[in-house]
């Protein structure tokens, strides 16, 4: 039973997770710390394990369309690195629970920003999808303004992420739609290449710690695999105004989820 | 080289190295999963006792090939470069090293 509940709920998180860019961390932590009593440690690790899976699965599909914007994915990823490790170095500094309050009202704001635009947008997209690949917006094409905002951004997403603890995909997908004005699929695909990167280099020190079960981490893999690898295919017929709206609910739940426990 | 045609290598060349890290996946569940690769003490939820020794078992060395899999596509990406553009290139070969000292750190961590 254990077993089957354990695949059918991987199965979503990789399913929602690529399709909103996400790792599907959200879900899978709380399923592993609640449902299966794992301690928070190896509950982490398992699905950091589960993320560059996800994200891997997803990326070949969207690598494939051309929908990953690589020269934003690797600027951005370098600068979210910074902020990360600056993050790791300030965290004895300042108040944890102070910034879980604050970022909890930048979520919210974002996915304020996020429904609107579905909503505002959502007549001229009716009747599906709006954009493939990177035709309509190009990395190179943004004013060195912006880029310099962006990479701001990043170490600021990097921080937070090392602070609070937060995944990539809910900063990153915002930063690159709303900041860059990239499409939200590139955002989305850009987003879910990136959170391989970050989770690898965490996974890294879990599983050298001891903190990952290696038999569930390769069940969890598999399964996530497979809906990672499903979403990420059907992700084009699905519309953009859906996409959207569901992704501000993620960010609104995270924002909620953080504001409790900060 | 010109972007679509390297994320058209990259998704070739990451299936390759996907389907490596699956098939080693799937000899790890066929294997004795019981030996770990850790002598922790913790209640995991199909493996439910700790091994006297730790040893490199197959589930961890999946666990360890899955770890390395990102790694992997930015070392594609160097090995691709981009003709026209060679900041992007820099900045993976940046992400690669910082990724690599990441990690030779963990190992330090604890062994």
């Amino acid at each position: 039973m254990d077993f089957a509940i354990l695949f059918a709920v991987t199965i979503l998180a990789g399913f929602i997770g690529s399709i909103m860019g996400l790792g599907g961390g959200i879900i899978m932590v709380p399923l592993f710390t609640i449902v299966f009593a794992l301690p928070i440690k190896m509950a982490v690790g398992t699905s950091l394990v589960a993320i560059i899976i996800n994200s891997a699965a997803s990326s070949v599909i969207y690598l494939e369309r051309g929908e990953v914007s690589l020269p934003a994915a690797l600027r951005l990823q370098t600068f979210t690195v910074i902020g990360a490790t600056a993050g790791g170095v300030a965290a004895g500094f300042f108040p944890a629970r102070l910034i879980a309050y604050l970022f909890s009202v930048v979520l919210l704001w974002t996915a304020y920003q996020m429904a609107y635009k579905a909503l505002r947008v959502a007549k001229s997209e009716i009747g599906g999808d709006v954009s493939h690949g990177n035709q309509d917006w190009d990395f190179y094409g943004l004013g060195r303004k912006l880029r310099l905002w962006a990479y701001g951004g990043s170490v600021f997403a990097g921080m937070i992420s090392s602070l609070l603890g937060v995944g990539g995909g809910v900063i990153q997908v915002p930063l690159i739609h709303l900041l860059l004005k990239a499409p939200i699929r590139i955002s989305i695909a850009t987003s879910a290449f990136m959170i391989g990167i970050t989770a690898s280099a965490g996974a890294a020190h879990y599983v050298l710690r001891g903190d990952i079960n290696p038999l569930t981490a390769v069940v969890v893999a598999t399964s996530i695999f497979v809906g990672a690898h499903v979403g990420a295919t059907i992700a084009p017929k699905i519309r953009l105004t859906y996409i959207r709206v569901g992704f501000s609910a993620v960010l609104i739940y995270t924002a909620i989820r953080m504001f409790i426990q900060g | 080289m010109m972007e679509r045609a390297i994320q058209e290598k990259l998704s070739r060349s990451f299936k390759f190295v996907i389907a490596i890290v699956i098939g080693i996946m799937i000899l790890s569940v066929f294997s004795n999963y019981e030996s770990v690769l850790y002598s922790r003490n913790y209640s995991g939820i199909l493996s439910s006792k700790p091994p006297d020794n730790p040893i490199l078992a197959p589930g961890a060395i999946a666990v360890l090939a899955i770890i390395l899999l990102p790694l992997s596509s930015i070392a594609i990406i160097l090995v691709l470069k981009y003709k026209n553009d060679k900041p992007t290139t820099y900045y993976a070969a940046a992400l690669l090293v910082y990724s690599i000292i990441n990690v030779i750190l963990a190992i330090n961590l604890v062994w």
